[in-house]
Order: C-alpha cells, then sequence, then structure tokens
C-alpha cells in the first residue's frame, strides 16, 4: 500500500447532551479543529467524506444537513453511512486513488430521538423487529452465549468496566470518567441479563473529524504523519441465530488483512496500544479474541492479569472505550484519533510510553457483524 | 495513483412499480446473481462490495448488514453509501476507488429501493432542514418546480419543449424490457396530463419503482480476463455542494452539475461534449432537466435546449442519444436509479445494449441527480485510459 | 421446504427488565435463541413464564396465537416444558 497518513485531527467533548449545537455547527467545529491540526488549509483538502445515518439524524439524506458545514463547497464529497472506521476507509481509498488530502467527519447527537427505536430498526422487519429487539437485548444474547461457551462471570466483564472507566479519568473528552468497583457494576440496574447499567456504554452527543493525506501532503503537515500501515473490513452473517455470537470470524478476517497489509506476524507483541470497541463491557475481551491477541474463550483473563491494563504489556482502550464515550459513528473514528494521538505522543496523561504501532477498531450492524480494524504506525 | 477500472458486468431486475413476490433481499439477490451471470463470475470471485439505497424509504436501518443474504456479503468486506438521488452513482464511484485504490480486484455496486414499501413523500420531506426549509418544501417536485419555472422563464422555452423530452425517454423505454414504464406517450398526453406543481404535470415526471441494479467493477488485469469488451471508467466527479435548498440559484444552471461536469471532460480528455460522447444516460427525474441540463453539459449552447431536442439529435440514431434506456422518467428505484444511468452506459459501451444500442458507442456519460441539486458525473469509454 | 418440531432447545437468552414501548410485554420477560429440533440454527423469539427456571439448554414449546394472519406474532411465545 502507498504511503498514507492521518495528518489532521479533532474530537469534541463527548457529553449527554449538547444543546446549543446542530448537526452543522459540530461537523463544522471538528472540521474546522481538524484543519488547523493538521496546519493544511481547506484548499489543500481536495476529497470529504461525512459520515452520518438517517435514523439517529431523523433526516432522509442525513449528509444533506453537514455537507456543506464540512467544507464539501465544490468539492468531491460522499457520504458514508455506517461507522466513522468505514467512512474514513472511504477517505484512504481516496488519497491512495490519487487524491491529496481526504477530510473525514463524523457526528450524532444520541440525545435527539429514542436510541432503542432507532436500534430496533436495524433488525429484520418481518422476523425480529416486530419481537420489539433492539441493541441491549440483543447484545444481551451475545453475552449470555459468550458466557455460555466459555464459562464466564459477570464479574469478569465487570473488570473491563472498572479499568476502562477508570481510563476516562485520564481523557478530557471522555463522557463518563468514573472510578468504579467490580462491586458497584454488580449492583447497577440490571437491563438485560446479564448486562447492568454499568456494563453499557451511555449515549453520547459528539463529533469527530481527521485528515488523511498523501505522502507529499503529510510532509508538509504541521504534525508528524501518523501512517496507515494496514486497514481490513469484513462482514458475517446477518440473522442472530445464524451466527457463533461467541466468536467474531469477521473481525478475525478483518484483522488478517489488516495485519497482512502491515506485515505484522505476531500482533500481541508487535501492538503497543489499542482501542477497541467495547459497546458492553463483555466485547472488549471478545473482540480481543477476535483480533487475534489471545485464544478463544482467555479474553479476560487479559483483563485479570492487567495485561491490558495502562501499565500493563498492551493497554487497551487508554482512552476509556466506548464504554466511557459513545457517539454512535462517531465511536470509531475517535478510536483512531485516540490512536494516533498516542503514536504522536500527544495522550496526555492517558499517554502509553514509547508507542509505535497501534490498533484502532470499528463495529457496524447488531451485536459486531461488521467489522473495520486499522493499523497505524508513528513516523 | 489510481489503477485503471473496468465495469465487467452488470445486472437489473425487471422494474415494476410493486415486486410483491420478493422481499428486499430477494430484489437485490435478483440483481447480483444477473451481474455476476453476465461476466461469468460467482460470489467467491468479488472482493469486495458496496451498497446503497434511501433508508428512510424501506424504513431499514444498517442495510449493508441487513441485506448480506441478498448481497452475497457474508464474509466480505461491504459498506453502504447514502447521498439521496445520487447514491446510485456514489456507489458506482465508491466501487470504482475500492479498486483503483489497490485494494481491491472485483467490487460489486450493488443500488435498490422498494418504493412499494415506503411512504416516499413522507420520508423525502425531513430531507429538508427542519427550521429553515421544511415547511417551505414538501418532497422532491416543489424544488424541481421553482427551477423549471426559473428556466422558462429565462429561456423562453415552453411546456411543450420540456413534453418532447418525456416523450423522447418513454419512446426508448420501448427497447428496454427492464423499464418500469413501456407504453408510448405523446406531446399531447403530457400536456393533458394533471398538473401536479406548475409547471411540473404527471407525465413530466418520473415514476416510483421496485428495481435493483448490481454492477462488477474490475481492476485492469482481472478486467482483461473476465470481459471481452470492458467499459473503462475515465473520469468520475461530484458536487454536493449544499445544504441549505435557498441557496440554489434557480436563476441560473445547475451548478453542480456544470461543476462535476467540466472536471470529469478535463480528466477524461473530452473537448466537445456533444461531438465526444457518443451516448449519455441522464439522470433526469423531470422532463425540464432534458433542457437546461443538458446546456449545464454543454451539449448544446444556453437557450438551445429546445431547439437541440426538437431536432432529434438525443433521439436514437442522432448525434448524442440520450437515455436510450428510457431513463429516469420511465424508471426510477432511487437507490438503483444512479447506479443504471452507470450500468446502462457501461452496455453501450459493451456493445450489449441489445435492442437500445447506439452503434459504436465508443465514450459514454452516466450523471446522478439529487440531494440538494447535487450531481455526479461518470465518463466511460471502451478505450483503456492512459 | 422442511417441517420443523414446534419444540426445542435454547441457544441462548437473556431476561430483560427494563421498559419500551415496543417491548411485546411487561418486563421481566426473556428474548430467546431457540433450535428447534429439526433445524441447523437458532430462531428468536419469547419466552415469559418460568423466567426462574430460564436456562440454556432448556427444551421449550411454541405456543401459537388464536387468529394468525401470518407474522411472527403467530407464535405468541414459547413455553418451557
Amino acid at each position: 500500500m502507498e504511503h498514507i497518513a492521518i495528518v489532521g485531527l479533532a474530537q469534541t467533548k463527548f457529553e449527554r447532551r449538547k444543546r446549543d449545537k446542530t448537526y452543522y455547527d459540530l461537523v463544522y467545529e471538528v472540521a474546522k479543529a481538524a484543519l488547523e491540526d493538521s496546519g493544511l488549509t481547506l484548499s489543500d483538502v481536495d476529497n470529504v467524506v461525512t459520515v452520518s445515518n438517517d435514523f439517529l439524524d431523523g433526516r432522509t439524506i442525513s449528509s444533506m444537513a453537514v455537507g456543506e458545514a464540512a467544507g464539501g463547497s465544490d468539492k468531491n464529497i460522499s457520504t458514508v453511512e455506517g461507522d466513522g472506521s468505514f467512512g474514513a476507509l472511504y477517505g484512504a481509498m481516496r488519497v491512495l486513488s490519487g487524491f491529496r488530502a481526504s477530510l473525514i467527519v463524523v457526528h450524532s447527537k444520541g440525545s435527539e430521538g429514542n436510541m432503542r427505536y432507532v436500534t430496533n430498526a436495524m433488525f429484520d422487519p418481518i422476523y425480529h423487529r416486530p419481537l420489539g429487539i433492539e441493541s441491549i437485548a440483543a447484545s444481551a444474547l451475545q453475552a449470555n452465549a459468550y458466557m455460555q461457551k466459555y464459562g464466564l462471570s459477570e464479574e469478569d466483564f465487570a473488570l473491563i468496566s472498572v479499568k476502562n472507566h477508570g481510563n476516562a479519568l485520564h481523557n478530557p473528552y471522555a463522557h463518563l470518567p468514573m472510578t468504579i468497583t467490580v462491586d458497584e457494576v454488580m449492583r447497577s440496574q440490571k437491563l438485560a441479563d446479564p448486562l447492568k447499567l454499568l456494563d453499557c456504554s451511555p449515549i453520547s452527543d459528539g463529533a469527530a473529524a481527521i485528515i488523511i493525506a498523501d505522502k507529499s501532503t503529510a510532509l508538509k503537515s504541521a504534525k508528524k504523519p501518523v501512517w496507515i500501515k494496514g486497514i481490513g473490513h469484513c462482514c458475517e452473517d446477518y440473522f442472530l441465530g445464524d451466527r457463533d455470537l461467541a466468536s467474531s470470524k469477521a473481525l478475525y478476517a478483518a484483522a488478517l488483512k489488516a495485519y497482512e497489509m502491515a506485515h505484522i506476524t505476531d500482533p500481541l507483541k508487535e501492538i503497543d496500544v489499542a482501542e477497541v470497541y467495547d459497546a458492553f463491557s463483555y466485547m472488549e475481551p471478545l473482540w480481543l479474541e477476535g483480533l487475534g491477541l489471545c485464544p478463544s474463550g482467555r479474553g479476560v483473563e487479559l483483563t485479570r492479569r492487567g495485561f491490558t491494563a495502562m501499565d500493563g504489556d498492551l493497554p487497551v482502550n487508554p482512552s476509556g472505550g466506548v464504554l466511557s464515550a459513545h457517539a454512535i459513528l462517531v465511536a470509531g473514528l475517535v478510536r483512531i484519533i485516540e490512536c494516533a494521538l498516542q503514536l504522536r505522543g500527544e495522550g496526555g496523561d492517558r499517554q502509553v510510553d514509547g508507542a509505535r504501532r497501534a490498533l484502532a477498531h470499528g463495529v457496524n450492524g447488531p451485536c459486531g457483524q461488521s467489522h473495520c480494524v486499522w493499523i497505524l504506525e508513528k513516523d | 495513483m489510481a489503477k485503471r477500472v473496468a465495469i465487467v458486468g452488470i445486472g437489473q431486475t425487471h422494474h415494476r412499480s410493486h415486486r410483491p413476490d420478493v422481499n428486499g433481499r430477494e430484489l437485490i439477490y435478483e440483481a447480483v446473481t444477473r451481474a455476476l451471470e453476465d461476466c461469468e463470475l460467482s460470489i467467491r470471485d468479488i472482493d469486495a462490495i458496496v451498497i446503497g439505497n434511501m433508508d428512510h424509504f424501506e424504513s431499514i436501518n444498517c442495510v449493508d448488514t441487513w441485506s448480506v443474504e441478498g448481497s452475497g456479503a457474508f464474509m466480505k468486506p461491504i459498506m453502504k453509501i447514502n447521498t439521496g438521488g445520487t447514491t446510485g452513482t456514489s456507489v458506482a464511484i465508491a466501487a470504482y476507488y475500492h479498486v483503483a485504490a489497490g485494494l481491491f480486484e472485483r467490487v460489486l455496486a450493488i443500488g435498490w429501493e422498494k418504493n412499494s414499501e415506503s411512504d416516499t413523500t413522507g420520508a423525502i420531506i425531513t430531507c429538508s432542514d427542519p427550521v429553515w426549509d421544511r415547511f417551505s418544501y414538501s418532497g422532491a417536485i416543489p424544488s424541481l418546480a421553482t427551477e423549471a419555472t426559473g428556466y422558462l422563464k429565462r429561456s423562453g422555452a415552453t411546456q411543450e419543449d420540456a413534453a418532447r423530452v418525456a416523450v423522447r425517454d418513454r419512446t426508448h423505454a420501448l427497447n428496454n424490457p427492464y423499464a418500469h414504464l413501456r407504453k408510448p406517450i405523446t406531446v399531447q398526453d403530457v400536456m393533458q396530463s394533471p398538473m401536479l406543481a406548475y409547471p411540473i404535470k404527471l407525465l413530466d415526471v418520473c415514476p416510483r419503482s421496485d428495481g435493483a441494479c448490481a454492477v462488477v467493477f474490475a481492476a485492469e488485469e482481472a478486467a482483461q480476463k473476465i470481459a471481452r469488451k470492458s467499459a473503462w471508467i475515465a473520469a468520475a466527479s461530484v458536487r454536493h455542494s449544499l445544504t441549505w435548498f435557498a441557496d440554489v440559484d434557480f436563476d441560473g444552471g445547475l451548478l453542480s452539475l456544470q461543476r462535476a461536469s467540466r472536471e470529469a471532460y478535463m480528466k477524461a480528455g473530452i473537448k466537445s461534449p456533444a461531438d465526444d460522447i457518443d451516448v449519455a444516460e441522464l439522470y433526469l427525474p423531470y422532463s425540464y432537466a432534458g433542457l437546461k441540463w443538458i446546456e449545464d453539459l454543454g451539449f448544446c449552447p444556453v437557450g438551445k435546449a429546445p431547439e437541440f431536442i426538437w431536432s432529434g439529435a438525443t433521439d436514437m440514431g442522432g448525434k448524442i442519444p440520450m437515455n436510450p434506456s428510457g431513463g429516469v422518467i420511465s424508471t426510477n428505484c432511487i437507490g438503483a436509479t444512479g447506479l443504471l444511468r452507470v450500468a446502462e452506459a457501461a452496455l453501450q459501451v459493451m456493445g450489449k445494449a441489445g435492442d437500445r444500442q447506439v452503434p459504436d458507442a465508443v465514450n459514454a456519460m452516466a450523471t446522478g441527480f439529487g440531494g440538494c441539486f447535487w450531481s455526479d458525473v461518470i465518463i466511460l469509454s471502451s478505450r483503456k485510459p492512459s | 421446504m422442511i417441517q420443523l418440531s414446534d419444540e426445542g432447545v435454547v441457544t441462548s437468552f437473556t431476561i430483560v427488565r427494563f421498559q419500551f414501548e415496543l417491548h411485546p410485554t411487561s418486563p421481566p420477560f426473556a428474548y430467546a435463541l431457540i433450535k428447534l429440533d429439526g433445524a441447523d440454527v437458532s430462531f428468536l423469539h419469547i419466552i415469559k413464564d418460568d423466567l426462574t427456571s430460564l436456562r440454556n439448554f432448556a427444551r421449550v414449546k411454541a405456543v401459537f396465537a388464536q387468529n394468525r394472519v401470518g407474522s411472527i406474532w403467530d407464535i405468541e411465545c414459547f413455553r418451557l416444558i
């Protein structure tokens, strides 16, 4: 793959309700901030990708609301509807195809609408939707299957909530930085067994943007480029009953592709920091297994042993992860941004020392049906 | 640098107002299997998929993950593109970039819409900003009517001139077994059809169709192995610039189309569109567009479109046949409509357009339209780009 | 077409405890993935009763609705047997 890099980035603070900002305002804010961060100007950008979802925004052609704010005037601009990591992939493809720089910007305001209706709408209208299923109950089915297959406990998962909310204390953008205990997770409100309130991510408002550039543009940007070494994406079957919910073969395929492109043969050793899409506590260990970082069923051990802690061998979600801030669609791009910050040495209090290579991960569809894996490297 | 990419196969459903015999997934499956048959590939040969439709129409969220059984995306990379009416062309362009980036060899683009399962107007109203635009514009027709009114005033064109465009497209559809509307109409029929919003009458405007289209894009080496004659992508340009309907200059031309086409012409080495392009599949959602926008595309001078149309220049056998497929006025399954323009243009270049073939078509144009007066332009050629 | 049994085994379940207007019944109730005898894959539906006895691998049986219209609700729920 030709040399392309992340040269600019920005994210808003994630919070319950951004009462004073419209989608347009949020997109403009981060697009502008990403440009400032990169030292480039809008005329350096020849391609824009916006990422939004019609259901979330309550707008058919949701991209229409934000194209102008994203700097899309008189430029090539398109819209990916899905997680920001997929939108960023399209932006990367454009640069690989000869564009100088792609600006990718994602937004969502979970506060404006009923998230349960929005996620219910992901489910098949004939067989599933009339049952009233939505993302929490579906994920609970996955957690149940995962626990059943490997003999895992709710306490195992609670450890991830404790770790990630604790990590978020060092992340000024996080929605829910919290010092909590396993006991507090176990006593939190039951939603759908085995998921309790503190096993679940919040719903946040926010936006994020990155700029991906070709080599020559990257070399004139203000910050050290963060090189994109590998990207893979893959989707598995749709009906929950068709899937082995306790494993993620699509994630494995996506990860293998990314590792191959990045010439990684031993991910556990070669990756210094990872940001994975932990929309629920059980997802972190499940995705670590899917990423091939440990054998199946052993993901929770990585947490128990402290392997994935801030001072561990492979810190996972130093930002606090999706459990600490979840603006839907945005969260996948934020994983990429947080990794880029780590590799630039701009991680502040959440910096993983000496991080040279990072893994970022985003998810689409119910119970992580479709995945996108990124490998980034320091200059 | 961009790798060379060609279209090697296409498939589409027989478009109808209502397909009660299939659900959305099955509709997609039909188009996909036809596309694979067309280029003699199996789904196993496909490396990645790009899919698009208008979510709120079928009311299915995350269509990329929902449609796996129909699209063949099981254990494959897939992403969803959604840009309103331009979705179909944006999907095609995204599939092109998947290959041009050097990441994939054979990519399947899918566009689909099951309009019979939607409250199209109810959904499309929500595309307008809820504070500034929504209470002025209800649905797609009013903004187009505003454009048409402005054009008539400026150009001195008549409603009959626009009707002639509709007659052309509907006549062309008779050669296309896949088209939705296949009954011929006359200028008089159009003039007598009910007025929807002045000056747009029922027969000036596209139908709502159920349909799907699938197109296979391949990298140079793969393309050469798959198709005897491929349709090379010479240029692809997108301009989705506006957010507010009030920013549209209804006194001027369609700015997005002017800009996108200029960029595409430059990339493809087109100096004189009417001479250098052999056939055009234009996204004309209504007849007046067939006057105004062909001026914007530079096929004829500004103000000369009616003359150009009446001369027969855009009919089959004319200098620059437009919409041999029957165009959008004959078939409109929105998520697929833009992709159908690309597919039909590709068929022309590949020499596989059957009864609607323009003889010796070397360069073909496909356009997309939608959103807030946005445009996509794609130029295909039987000649490999240098 | 293959005829399946109206009985099967729970392969995964969750007892739902929160309120949501689209829920078919008041919580607590369960969503369950059920592998009907003769099927290769599981099928999603609900279980309303005997929730304290609900376990993975429990056997369940379909309870059909009085009026059937060709919807997923032609099955009213599944019950433990």
